[in-house]
């Protein structure tokens, strides 16, 4: 008797054809040298990214984009919601280790030269990639409205705020107004859920199509 | 020679031609276009003036009697930190609002100095630093007394001078 997955897989096959879609895109040898540590920090990055979208999403059931709400609901979710621990637990932790990650993957790129030409468009949506790690980094540490996420902002807009020229317009529009307030929590939460997820998933679609098509730079 | 022109004025392309023309019209729209859309979302996430509203003017922040338990007092403008104090130079006010990076600064009554914890700044008395990774003194208020109670005042035009974030941070109260 057939498995029940070549079953499944006869009764897709038969109605979709998708040998002729999946099997370019899973039919890829993959050689020796991408086995190595050092080509997997890119995939660790996207891994870590996939497990902050998942549980951002359970996070923002109960999480409250306000000065009253926001530290509250961060401890209603801590301590009342079933394993709200454990899902902001990690979404914190990941956090961090996205930026370890992701800071390996570039220095490895720029090391072994990966970065050079065909791959330079690679290089350039990875840059764009870095500066969104920090986006998300920086607005999400807001959202919990304690003392540490607090300053971290205040400080943060105040470094804004010595751009020649520039400056104090920007401090006003990271903060929407003269200070860290309400404003300042609905355009960090708004930006952090879903105007950078969006970016960086279009992102995520060009440097992976790029990566694809060209394959990874061989080792010298 | 000839010949060479004669084929180019065949090939439309080649030369400043309609096509040209309404490419490049064409492209002149587009980048206004998408010039009218960057610029107007900007101007949508850019706060409107009347979100931006300013703390100032006097408030009642405490009272002369209070100065029995203690030389120094630690109360609140507006939301804003601030320091009364009551020496030989006599009653003074000041920010508590470290002009360095934001940090509370505190009274340190045996060395009769101000102390910022967060880089160990130290300011006299008057507010000029000691010794610290800055050079600005303490914002003084504007202080009056009437009767026993104790008003002060955000003095706008003494931010000048100071830091962006400072200035914008005063006047936005916290
Ligand atoms: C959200 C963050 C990012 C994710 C999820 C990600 C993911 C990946 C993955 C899975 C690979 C293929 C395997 C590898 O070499 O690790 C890769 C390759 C690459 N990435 Fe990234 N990346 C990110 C950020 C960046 C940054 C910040 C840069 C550089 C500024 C960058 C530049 C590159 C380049 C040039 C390659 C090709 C490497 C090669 O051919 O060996 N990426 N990325
Ligand atoms: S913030 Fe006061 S010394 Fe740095």
């Amino acid at each position: 008797m057939a498995s029940w997955t070549s079953k499944l897989s006869r009764w897709a096959e038969k109605r979709w054809d998708l040998k002729e879609v999946l099997t370019p895109i899973l039919d890829t040898e993959v050689t020796d040298y991408k086995q190595k540590v050092r080509f997997c920090w890119g995939g660790m990055t996207f891994a870590l990214i996939v497990i902050e979208l998942a549980t951002g999403i359970f996070l923002a059931y109960y999480y409250q984009p306000s000065v009253k709400g926001a530290f509250q609901s961060i401890v209603f979710i801590t301590d009342q919601v079933h394993l709200g621990w454990l899902i902001r637990g990690i979404h914190h932790y990941a956090s961090y280790l996205i930026i370890v990650t992701v800071a390996v993957h570039t220095l490895i790129v720029f090391f072994r030269g990966a970065y050079k030409p065909p791959r330079e468009m690679t290089w350039v949506s990875g840059v764009f990639l870095l500066l969104l790690c920090f986006a998300f980094s920086f607005t999400g540490y807001l959202l919990t409205w304690d003392q540490r996420g607090y300053w971290a902002t205040r400080i943060g807009t105040g470094m804004a705020s010595e751009i020649p020229l520039i400056g104090e317009y920007l401090m006003i529009f990271l903060q929407g107004g003269y200070g860290v307030k309400q404003p300042t929590i609905i355009r960090f939460y708004v930006s952090h859920v879903i105007v950078l997820p969006i970016l960086l998933i279009g992102l995520l679609i060009a440097h992976f199509f790029m990566i694809r098509r060209q394959g990874v730079k061989e080792p010298f | 020679m000839d010949e060479k022109k004669a084929i180019d004025k065949e090939n439309p392309t080649s030369s400043f031609s309609r096509r040209k023309l309404l490419k490049f019209i064409t492209a002149f729209l587009g980048l206004f276009g998408l010039g009218a859309v960057f610029s107007s979302t900007i101007a949508f996430l850019t706060p409107p003036r009347s979100a931006l509203k300013k703390v100032g003017g006097w408030q009642v922040v405490g009272n002369l009697s209070e100065f029995k338990e203690a030389l120094s007092l630690s109360k609140v403008y507006f939301g804003l930190p601030i320091l009364l104090m009551k020496e030989e130079l006599g009653l003074r006010v000041f920010s508590a609002v470290c002009p360095h990076l934001g940090c509370i600064i505190q009274w340190d009554e045996k060395k009769k100095t101000f102390l910022c914890p967060c880089h160990d700044a130290i300011f006299d008395k008057s507010g000029k630093v000691v010794k610290g990774p800055l050079k600005d003194a303490l914002l003084p208020f504007d202080l009056k007394v009437e009767g026993e109670m104790i008003s002060v005042r955000l003095p706008e035009e003494k931010l000048h001078g100071y830091p962006s974030w400072f200035r914008i941070t005063m006047i936005s109260g916290v």
